[in-house]
């Protein structure tokens, strides 16, 4: 068991729907982790499965929960969970101070917690300047990082975080990861969001969806190998351009990209020789190819442009 | 607890204490008292006497509004001089006019003037007896007499002009003034008369416990009025109160995030107690002065027969009105809610209005029925919403308990049904709110 706070999250049977429309079927779900990401094309389900996980949702069947992996309790959404949705939020007419003294009044020890024990995450998120603004003046970014001190401030033993690195640049991006990251070890995190590279370099275990369904779960690794079963880099090709595009013609159901002077190559179906064959007729210099691990982001792209000629033909 | 804690957190925060709480409260009892003041004016005027009338006449002629602004004293100017102005011709040979040299014709703009084309045999006497009292001097001349108050009777459609405030609201004396007054206490002796010989009228309508009283109603229907407006302000800041709290929460983004934190149960225990406070604050402010009112109004025996011998059910036709008046708010707000989005959702809003409307008149067009008209009414007034325009009347129109009793059960199963059955989207749509 490692030593980071961990937590379980266990899902049998459940599901939730608006009016008559089932829209998260999880089936059996059993994952237990640190810092879990949610992934999934736009619509799949993640911020309806964060919600249901708070308690924010009344399930058509079944149950989906959380529980602390360390000590085997269950973790109840008001005592032991925060959450930060993908606006960020601060009151529009007062102050991020009111707002932050609000949090502290309601769920730290003190209301003035945040200006003391606080203080360093206040630091860290930038957010002296943004004290005496009012919400209206606060772009997304900012209401973000207040609704994440706000969070951490009520000490949680587990984090949602709703798209936490949408519309952020490289730098705050960082910023938010090594947060994550120092918090890690007293702190779960489930994190929704589309940047697979930010994804895997933060989650140690990830759960797909795939319209409301759960496709796989499991370790980074594992997931990625799931999604995308062989990887190919092609190099030494004498026009990798031409290569790319013959391969992505010839093999429709594969994801083909140039990094520089090499092709990737992602399928789920191709063999090793099927693909040596083709390589050969095209480029006769004796281009070079090597089977890789596939990287999250690879399997991701992979597995939603399947899913786009799914739908397509549908 | 947490949400006692969280209603007191949301209202120690000085702008939401003065939107949630102070604002609403304020514009409240502002209503409540311009109500109460119309409800009261309109009792006073209702119930005059001759007697009373003619005293209150009396006090205004020696005491007048108008008179006190403009002169500095409420009482009828002494004397109107009749100033005949002359024409004259000057070395130029100008013609002109000049008022009587007398001492007593010296123009002002607060006297009146009439233009007519012989100021010298001009018969004045009507219009001295119209503005007497109320002006200083009356000037008549052919033109060159114009102060603030200028009449014109022979011109092709006579006319009254007036060029300041001061001299329109003298001229408009003649309305109130003396002579048309005493008309007025005249007929309205003749009018008082003929319905103390005829006496109190009563309706024996099928369905009710008590002959329906038509006549000497005003204290009930001036408490019927004030009790149905308290309910009303009170289900709106009732209603208002949740949604701007749900609105004020979803609009920030922090509705998921607090109901998380919080937990739902806890989350709206705060809202029903910031609800709570808003209506507690305005009961407490409203219902002490709808009681000094009344207190102070007329003797116990005017109150006739609202309820005289039955506490009990003066206190079912209160909970019956709030139960009706709750559901029908929240039927009109759930609507308006689930179908926003919709070309004619504000329709929804007015359907409760819409449908107690309806009912009313059919209870009304009922009354011309025979036997029959007793149980078409009696069945109404037992349906919720529909059975709205009755149930407010019920002070008048007294149903038998029973009936009472039935729509207030049957409005209370609806109402939860309604809730419960709307529990699911309300909760799968919170961001929404």
């Amino acid at each position: 068991m490692s030593n980071r706070q961990q937590v379980t999250i266990e899902a049998e049977g459940f599901s939730v729907g608006y009016d008559g429309n089932v829209v998260l079927s999880t089936g059996k779900v059993e994952l237990t982790g640190n810092v879990i990401a949610l992934a999934g094309h736009n619509g799949a389900g993640k911020s309806t499965f964060m919600k249901a996980l708070l308690g924010l949702l009344p399930p058509e069947s079944g149950q989906l929960r959380a529980r602390n992996a360390n000590t085997g309790e269950l973790l109840r959404p008001e005592r032991h969970m925060a959450f930060c949705p993908e606006t960020g939020s601060v009151f529009s007419d007062i102050t991020v101070k009111e707002y932050l003294k609000l949090w502290c009044r309601l769920k730290a020890p003190r209301g003035n917690y945040f200006q003391q024990e606080g203080a360093e995450l206040l630091e860290v998120l930038e957010l002296y300047p943004l004290l005496p603004k009012k919400g209206r003046e606060l772009s997304k970014g900012q209401k973000q990082r207040v609704q994440t001190a706000a969070g951490f401030f009520t000490n949680p033993l587990f984090f949602l975080f709703d798209e936490p690195f949408d519309g952020l640049d490289v730098q705050r991006t960082h910023e938010l990861m090594n947060i994550i990251r120092e918090r890690s070890p007293n702190i779960a995190f489930l994190v929704s969001s589309h940047r697979m590279d930010v994804v895997e370099r933060l989650a140690d275990r990830v759960l797909v969806l795939q319209e409301g369904k759960v496709k796989t779960y499991g370790p980074t690794n594992e997931v990625s190998r799931h999604l995308c079963e062989r990887m190919f880099v092609i190099e030494d090709c004498s026009a990798p351009e031409i290569l790319r595009e013959k391969l992505e013609a010839n093999f429709p159901e594969s994801f083909v990209y140039q990094l520089g002077e090499s092709i990737r190559f992602a399928s789920s179906g191709t063999s090793q020789e099927e693909l040596l064959g083709f390589i050969r007729q095209v480029d006769t210099n004796g281009a070079r190819m090597s089977e890789v691990s596939p990287t999250l982001t690879d399997a991701m792209s992979l597995h939603l442009r399947l899913l786009k000629q799914d739908s397509e033909i549908k | 607890m947490a949400g006692l804690r969280l209603a007191l957190s949301l209202l120690r925060i000085p702008r939401l204490f003065v939107s949630l709480l102070l604002f609403p409260l304020f514009l409240s009892v502002i209503l409540v008292i311009i109500q109460l003041w119309v409800t009261s004016f309109a009792m006073r005027t209702v119930t005059y006497t001759p007697k009373n009338l003619s005293e209150q006449f009396e006090e205004r002629q020696k005491n007048n509004l108008v008179r006190k602004l403009v002169y500095g004293k409420g009482e009828r100017v002494e004397h109107l001089e009749i100033c005949r102005w002359q024409n004259i011709v000057d070395e130029n040979g100008q013609h002109f006019e000049v008022p009587p040299q007398n001492g007593k014709c010296a123009p002002d703009r607060l006297d009146i003037a009439i233009h007519v084309k012989n100021p010298t045999s001009f018969d004045t006497s009507e219009y001295e007896r119209i503005f007497e009292g109320n002006f200083e001097r009356m000037h008549v001349c052919v033109r060159d007499c114009i102060p603030d108050a200028i009449l014109s009777p022979e011109a092709e459609h006579p006319r009254a002009d007036a060029y300041s405030f001061p001299a329109l609201m003298l001229m408009n004396q003649v309305y109130f003034d003396e002579p048309e007054q005493k008309q007025y206490i005249k007929l309205f002796e003749n009018k008082y008369n003929v319905l103390q010989s005829v006496g109190t009228q009563f309706f024996h309508a099928n369905g009710y416990v008590a002959p329906v009283q038509l006549t000497n109603v005003t204290y009930e229907l001036g408490l019927l009025a004030s009790i149905a407006s308290i309910v009303i302000i009170a289900l709106w800041l009732a209603i208002k109160a949740h949604r701007r709290v749900l609105d004020y929460f979803a609009r920030s983004g922090a509705l998921l995030p607090m109901v998380a934190a919080m937990g739902k149960r806890d989350f709206y225990s705060a809202i029903w107690i910031v609800t709570i406070l808003r209506v507690g604050a305005f009961l407490l402010a409203s219902v002490p002065a709808t009681y000094a009112l009344f207190a102070g109004l007329g003797e116990a025996e005017d109150w006739g027969g609202i309820f005289e011998r039955d506490i009990g059910h003066l206190l079912l036709w209160i909970v019956c009105l709030v139960v009706s008046f709750s559901f029908a708010a929240i039927v009109a707000s759930i609507a308006d809610l689930k179908h926003r989005y919709q070309l004619f959702a504000v329709c929804y809003r007015y359907l409760p209005l819409g449908l107690a409307v309806l009912g009313g008149a059919v209870w009304t067009l009922s009354f011309v029925l025979g036997d029959e008209g007793g149980l078409i009414r009696d069945i109404l007034t037992c349906l919720p919403i529909l059975g709205m325009g009755p149930i407010i009347l019920v002070p008048l129109f007294q149903p038998h308990l029973n009936v009472l009793v039935i729509n207030t059960l049957l409005t209370l199963v609806l109402t939860i049904w309604l809730i419960r059955s709307n529990a699911r989207w309300f909760a799968a749509h919170l961001e929404d709110l």
